[in-house]
């Protein structure tokens, strides 16, 4: 239970790093990052549809990502983000101080192995 | 599946621009169906996949997020106030009522106009409703406060085809009734009076009530205190005990808790107190009376069948009805009849149901007010469906907008339903004020005496009963003005309605409008035509002259205790210094007595016979003993004869005067020097009639005038009378002036009833009800005109704004302002007469209704229907006027632009 708790926690924090991340490569659509985010941590961090579009708009709101709607051959359209300029500035920002924080935890407990969840 | 509805569902309370709703709904709609898609590929069954996908959405925070990132529609009502959202599901068909709740409330508040004009024509209309039903419930339908009243009747005396056809018992008679006992479980006798009673606060008048022993009983009243009458205590010689109303009991004695026992002095003799009545004891045939007394029968009264002076009231045996009895009484008649063949004669017995005796000719004003409210609701009701049928063609895009995106028809007639019924609520919680506030008002007019004399009324409040009518009416209206808009929207036509910018089916909703508009003035004309018809009863009536000079005229009464003033020359002493010290006051033109004022209707009624005439032909009047000065400080002139003198005393030959009917009706005209006699005279002595006067009116302003017979004071005094002044001086100065002359001549004697006689007409019944009725039911009628004035001011307004495009092409192709004014005006008045058509059928039921309130007018009045007829259409055209000339004024050229 509190171990479930604090991952939470850990995906609230990290949930913006990891959208702006993802984004940084090239443009996507909302089920596309969900997917990507579950696959590449292999299932460790996951987003419900109910939580993952609120955090889309609000990171759209703040200016660091843009959606539109896009037609593509066949398909029917759907509505792609890409990270805009002052997106970019805030994710390395955001890359720094995950770095800084991530170092700093591990030389507290980076000595020790985390306990094996699977 | 359809997701879409699915995400629509959870965040259509966020209200956000259509939209952007529009957008995030597709977005999370096509991610939703891709993880459906997903789990069927893993091999999930449809079920599966389907319950995977939508836990997608169980997030209690989805709407809270997507409130701090989207914009609103409309400001939320309290701003920074959390918007409450129920964990996982929202359950059922009452999160749906909460949705369309919160639309609802936001889509009134923003139209301030329309909710304001909605919210109070529905706040009058229902408060008046509420006011008026909850008193015409508590009169007319609620039991009155005894035991099985239905089964109480009042019996009466009849004589058919005589002035005064309806009369009370002698005693003897009221013995032959009560010994009924087949139909009668009792029969209780009352007789009305006042007492004179002395209490620190000096001596005064008090109404006090005589009855039989088994007067209560009858009722079925126990007593609160003490006891009430025991067996035997009335009859030959009432015992000197008196009974208090609880009103009575708190006011003169503080509600001590041991009145019982304690003396009163009544009429100057001790009475000791044996009981209180109930706190919701209530007589209304005697609404005033505070002291009961047992009745108390001398000799003359217990034998004399001639004198009807006792009324009776009677509780009919379970399972006697009222025809029965009715028929089985004609036996104790006949009965009466042969023991008393000169006065009994061809005489009848009836019975009124207690309440109809009560209520009276109230009844018909109370249900003429009564239609009248609801009437004015239904006219509010079709103003305010007109107003909503308006606005959801104003909505039509944005009804077709939700229809399109998958809120299905019955959703949307849903949503319209709590639309109206919301605003019919809120429209009754206002009318519960206006009710409040029109009880005040509508008791507040009437005299007090009125009060007691309703059945319910003086402790008439607004309580748990009114509280259900009031949210009843607003139920009912609300579902009279919304299912035409709302099925009306069930069946928009989307294609349409998209293309054309407002709703579809507009042919359809003018039609409704119409009719609506019909609806109002048709029942606006009705009103109208009752209100003119009331109003014109009043003049009428105040046409009819009382037969005397009514201004600056004051009246008081003065009852001369027996054990002070023994015998008749104390009374004739007391009566002429009484005159004189009056006659002196400065400012006082005449001063004379009377014993019954005119116009009340009360007072005594003698038979008569004619000296010559044969003994079995005796006449029933009127009689008034009245001091010389009468006839002329009232004005009443003389017609033949001679008036009153002072030679006309105790020890001279015996006179009286009559009026010009009883000449006329007895005498065919010629009475002068006529002898009568009443048998109520000691020794039947013969008097001779000396002089005929002008009528004067003794009962009220609409009945017939009668015959009235007038004895000199000085040949028989009487001990209650009134003193009637006239003066110029100012009436409040005048009675201090004479209650300090009455002190001084008597400081134990209480002035009594103190009014002017412009007063006595004025709260007269027929008048005051009439007057009453003018004001209420001519307020109402002019709400309904203003009101039906609106509607077809908003159809034809509408209807300009429509036709626009086609106006415009008409005066492209150079017609005439002119033509177009007209045209507009010709479809306002087409509505117009097909709406007073209806309301000229209507008006005979009308009139039918009001029947007990006409008064002075023959058939039909002409009058009256051509002036509301005028009136209305001058309504009608300042209502076309407005739209006809924006019409007129028109620019081609922007209105074929605008489409």
């Amino acid at each position: 239970m509190e171990l479930t708790k604090f991952r939470r926690e850990m995906k609230k924090g990290s949930a913006e790093l990891l959208i702006l991340a993802l984004l940084e490569e090239r443009e996507r659509h909302g089920y596309q990052i969900g997917k990507l985010i579950e696959e590449r941590t292999g299932g460790v961090v996951q987003f419900h549809v109910a939580s993952l579009y609120p955090l889309l708009y609000r990171l759209q709101k703040r200016g660091w990502i843009a959606g539109r709607w896009l037609e593509k051959s066949g398909e029917r359209r759907r509505r792609y983000y890409r990270l805009t300029a002052s997106g970019r500035r805030a994710l390395s920002a955001h890359r720094a101080s995950w770095q800084e924080f991530a170092a700093a935890v591990n030389r507290i407990v980076g000595f020790e192995e985390l306990p094996q969840t699977t | 599946m359809d997701w879409k509805e699915a995400v629509r569902r959870r965040i259509g309370e966020l209200d956000l621009e259509p939209w952007r709703e529009e957008e995030i709904v597709e977005e999370l709609a096509q991610d939703l169906e891709e993880r459906w898609r997903e789990a069927r590929r893993d091999g999930a069954s449809d079920e599966e996949a389907r319950r995977v996908a939508l836990a997608e959405l169980d997030d209690p925070n989805l709407v809270t997020a997507l409130a701090s990132t989207e914009r609103r529609r409309v400001p939320a009502l309290a701003p920074g106030r959390p918007i409450p959202v129920a964990s996982g599901e929202p359950a059922g068909p009452l999160a749906g009522l909460f949705y369309d709740l919160r639309y609802a409330i936001r889509s009134l508040v923003r139209s301030p106009g329309f909710a304001f004009v909605a919210l109070a024509t529905l706040a009058l209309g229902i408060g008046a409703n509420t006011a008026i039903l909850s008193l015409a419930e508590a009169v007319l339908m609620r039991p009155l406060p005894y035991s099985d009243p239905e089964r109480l009747v009042h019996l009466f005396e009849t004589k058919p085809g005589e002035d005064f056809s309806r009369r009370e018992a002698s005693y003897p008679d009221y013995r032959d009734w009560d010994a009924r006992s087949d139909l009668f479980e009792f029969v209780a006798g009352y007789n009305g009076g006042s007492v004179t009673l002395v209490a620190d606060a000096g001596a005064e008048r008090v109404r006090a009530l005589e009855v039989t022993d088994d007067f209560f009983p009858m009722l079925g009243v126990e007593a609160a205190q003490g006891r009430l009458f025991a067996p035997g205590e009335s009859g030959a010689d009432g015992k000197a005990v008196a009974v208090l109303t609880w009103s009575s009991w708190q006011r003169r004695f503080g509600g001590d808790p041991g009145v019982v026992g304690r003396q009163v002095t009544l009429n100057e003799r001790p009475y000791s107190i044996v009981g209180v009545l109930p706190r919701d004891f209530s007589f209304p045939l005697r609404g005033d009376t505070e002291i009961w007394l047992p009745l108390s029968v001398d000799e003359r009264r217990r034998e004399a069948r001639s004198w009807h002076w006792l009324d009776a009231i009677g509780r009919l045996r379970e399972g006697v009805d009222r025809e029965q009895a009715e028929k089985a009484l004609a036996a104790t008649a006949a009965h009466i009849a042969e023991l008393d063949p000169q006065w009994h004669d061809g005489h009848g017995i009836t019975l009124v149901p207690l309440r109809d005796e009560m209520v009276g000719n109230v009844r018909g004003a109370i249900l003429a007010l009564a239609v009248t409210a609801v009437s004015v609701l239904l006219i509010v009701c079709s103003n305010i469906a007109n107003l909503l049928l308006v606005r959801s063609a104003g909505r039509g895009r944005e009804l077709a907008l939700r229809a399109a995106l998958g809120a299905d028809r019955g959703r949307l007639v849903r949503q319209l339903l709590t639309e109206g019924m919301l605003l019919a609520l809120l429209g009754g919680l206002g009318g519960l004020l206006v009710a409040r506030a029109a009880t005040v008002l509508l008791l507040g007019h009437l005299p007090s005496r009125w009060l007691a004399r309703l059945p319910h009324l003086e402790s008439f409040a607004l309580d748990g009963r009114t509280l259900v009518l009031a949210f009843a009416l607003a139920g009912f209206t609300g579902l009279i003005f919304t299912v035409a808009p709302a099925l009306r929207a069930g069946r928009l036509d989307l294609t349409a309605a998209f293309q054309r910018g407002r709703g579809a089916g507009s042919e359809d909703r003018g039609r409704l409008r119409r009719a609506f508009v019909v609806t109002e003035i048709a029942l606006s004309f009705v009103l109208l035509i009752a209100a003119g018809l009331v109003t014109r009863s009043f003049v009428e009536l105040m046409q009819v002259s009382p037969g005397f000079e009514v201004d600056d005229l004051t009246t008081a009464r003065v009852s001369l205790p027996s054990a002070r003033y023994q015998d008749d020359e104390e009374l004739r002493a007391f009566h002429r210094r009484l005159l004189d010290e009056v006659g002196a006051l400065s400012g006082v033109e005449g001063v004379a007595t009377v014993s019954q004022l005119p116009l009340t209707g009360r007072g005594d009624t003698g038979g008569f016979k004619v000296r010559g005439r044969p003994e079995d032909e005796r006449t029933e009047v009127n009689i008034r003993t009245v001091s010389a000065s009468y006839f002329e400080v009232l004005g009443l002139p003389l017609l033949r004869g001679r008036l009153f003198g002072s030679g006309d005393r105790v020890d001279s030959p015996l006179v009286v005067l009559v009026n010009e009917t009883l000449a006329r009706r007895v005498f065919a005209g010629d009475a002068l020097g006529e002898r009568i006699s009443f048998n109520f005279f000691e020794g039947e002595p013969w008097w001779e009639i000396v002089g005929v006067v002008a009528d004067e009116r003794v009962g009220s302003l609409d009945q017939d005038v009668t015959p009235v017979l007038y004895f000199p004071y000085l040949q028989t005094p009487n001990r209650s009378d009134s003193l009637v002044v006239r003066s110029a001086v100012d009436p409040s100065i005048l009675a201090r002036q004479l209650r300090t002359t009455v002190r001084d001549l008597d400081p134990q004697l209480p002035l009594y009833g103190m009014s002017t006689l412009r007063e006595v007409v004025d709260d007269s019944m027929p008048v005051f009800l009439r007057r009453y009725l003018t004001w209420l039911i001519g307020g109402f009628s002019a709400l309904a005109a203003v009101l039906a004035a609106l509607g077809l001011y908003g159809v034809t307004a509408y209807s300009v704004l429509e036709r626009r495009r086609e106006i415009g092409v008409r005066m492209a192709l150079g017609a005439d302002p002119g033509r177009i004014v007209s045209m507009v005006i010709s479809q306002g008045t087409r509505l117009a007469v097909v709406g007073i058509a209806l309301g000229l059928a209507a008006s005979v039921a009308v009139r039918q209704l009001l029947s007990s309130l006409l008064f002075g007018i023959e058939g039909a009045d002409l009058l009256v229907h051509v002036g509301v007829a005028g009136l209305l259409a001058m309504v009608v055209l300042a209502a076309c006027a407005l739209p006809a000339g924006r019409a007129a004024r028109i620019d081609p050229a922007v209105a074929l632009d605008s489409e």
